[in-house]
């Protein structure tokens, strides 16, 4: 079988993604101390993002929010097309299927949300806070990060 | 220089900090992460920075245009839709992936400098720009892991992939410098190996060391050595713009200038 370059290029990169997203081994010679740093800041940053979008959730977990999600994210990787929206919900649900959260928490936000940025002001706005590994994001298309979709929500 | 006359120096556009950037003195240009717009509902703090005349640029995340996989027109459409819905002369994205195999990194991953790549990230590049109402720049970034077996210095592979593509390209000295930081990459050579003449623009960001690895965060304040990298690349050329990206942990608002102020100092000093 002939391969191209988009092929070859196909097969390495899915297999460093498996590799830092899902478990999966480490692909030929890569430096596996650069792969764990890598994984880690991934991690961080997707546990970040869901944290912000589902606030009540981390604050019913408490300590148990990362590794809970730790957990979760290894077995669920997000898909080429997800939302992080969509993830924050998968994470609630998986998290309450298993007793750790009440409905409340699972069923998040989008209500208190829109409920929030209703009555508060341009003017209050409140500020971005710190958060680990947020970076500027990757977000997919109709995906918002937190202030964005507040201010605009139709 | 054609697409780009003179830009000045700007400020990541936030929606956290869109009061901000409003007053802050000394704004000439403003980018926006375009894949948090949506044409039909510009926030107004954007449709006020228009209507004084602050170029809007925007800027994607998410095109993945090192990926393997087809390029998502879909993607590509709405970055040109909103370049056109801000009449803005460029957009931008990064040499990147951030798809592959059916996931999603959720971060913008490096390509590998191999010749199959870079064949795969041209072909890519091109039919965005086919598809693109105006040109379109590309970004190098801070990449924590190093693909084995590259064939092309970063800078080597940045600027064939210009003369190949006719991109431009948007420097930033903060990855530059977690580059050079993490990996060993060499920042003066890599100066000399880009094509200077295609310079879009440069961002300059914060960052923090932990365990001797540094993080390009957008969240902390921009570290001399990257304000260094940015008087080095000065002393190189002029370059059109310079623009501020902070994402996070916002700072007060004088905090922002006066950092705002040492970019044009820096590039003040070296010019």
């Amino acid at each position: 079988m002939t391969e191209g370059p988009r092929e070859r290029l196909a097969q390495a990169q899915s297999e460093l993604l498996a590799a830092l997203l899902a478990g999966g081994p480490p692909p030929t010679g890569f430096d596996e101390r650069l792969l764990r740093v890598e994984a880690r800041s991934l991690l961080a940053k997707r546990r970040g993002i869901v944290a912000m979008l589902n606030p009540e959730m981390v604050d019913e977990l408490g300590d148990r929010f990362r590794p809970l999600f730790d957990e979760y994210a290894l077995t669920h990787p997000r898909t080429s097309g997800s939302r992080a929206r969509e993830d924050a919900a998968a994470f609630a649900t998986w998290a309450g299927e298993r007793g750790e959260i009440s409905d409340m928490a699972a069923t998040p936000s989008r209500r208190l949300g829109r409920l929030k940025s209703a009555v508060r002001p341009r003017f209050f706005r409140r500020r971005g806070t710190s958060s680990p590994g947020a970076e500027k994001m990757v977000t997919d298309l109709p995906t918002r990060p937190r202030g964005v979709g507040e201010q605009e929500a139709t | 220089m054609g697409v780009i006359d003179k830009l000045g120096v700007g400020i990541g556009w936030r929606a956290e900090i869109d009061l901000t950037v409003e007053r802050l003195p000394g704004v000439d240009f403003v980018e926006v992460v375009a894949e948090n717009l949506h044409v039909e509902h510009l926030p107004e703090s954007i449709v006020l920075l228009r209507e004084r005349g602050v170029p809007v640029l925007p800027h994607a995340v998410s095109l993945s245009l090192g990926s393997a996989d087809p390029v998502d027109l879909h993607r590509v459409e709405h970055l040109g839709a909103v370049a056109e819905a801000l009449g803005a002369p460029l957009v931008s994205d990064h040499v990147c992936f951030v798809r592959a195999g059916g996931l999603d990194s959720g971060h913008l991953m490096p390509v590998p400098r191999t010749r199959d790549a870079l064949d795969v990230l041209v072909a890519n590049v091109r039919m965005a720009q086919a598809n693109l109402p105006v040109p379109l720049a590309l970004e190098n970034i801070a990449a924590l892991l190093e693909w084995p077996d590259g064939e092309l210095t970063e800078g080597q592979f940045l600027a064939e992939l210009c003369e190949r593509t006719d991109c431009w390209l948007l420097l930033d000295v903060a990855n530059l410098h977690a580059n050079a930081r993490n990996l060993g990459t060499d920042p003066n050579r890599f100066l000399d190996e880009i094509p200077l003449e295609r310079l879009a623009y440069v961002h300059v960001a914060g960052g923090v060391e932990n365990d001797g690895v540094y993080h390009d965060t957008h969240a902390h304040a921009v570290r001399p050595e990257v304000l260094e990298l940015l008087g080095e690349l000065r002393s190189r050329v002029d370059p059109p713009g310079v623009l501020l990206e902070r994402d996070d942990n916002y700072p007060s608002d004088s905090e922002l200038a006066s950092e705002l102020a040492a970019i044009r100092a820096v590039l003040a000093r070296h010019g």
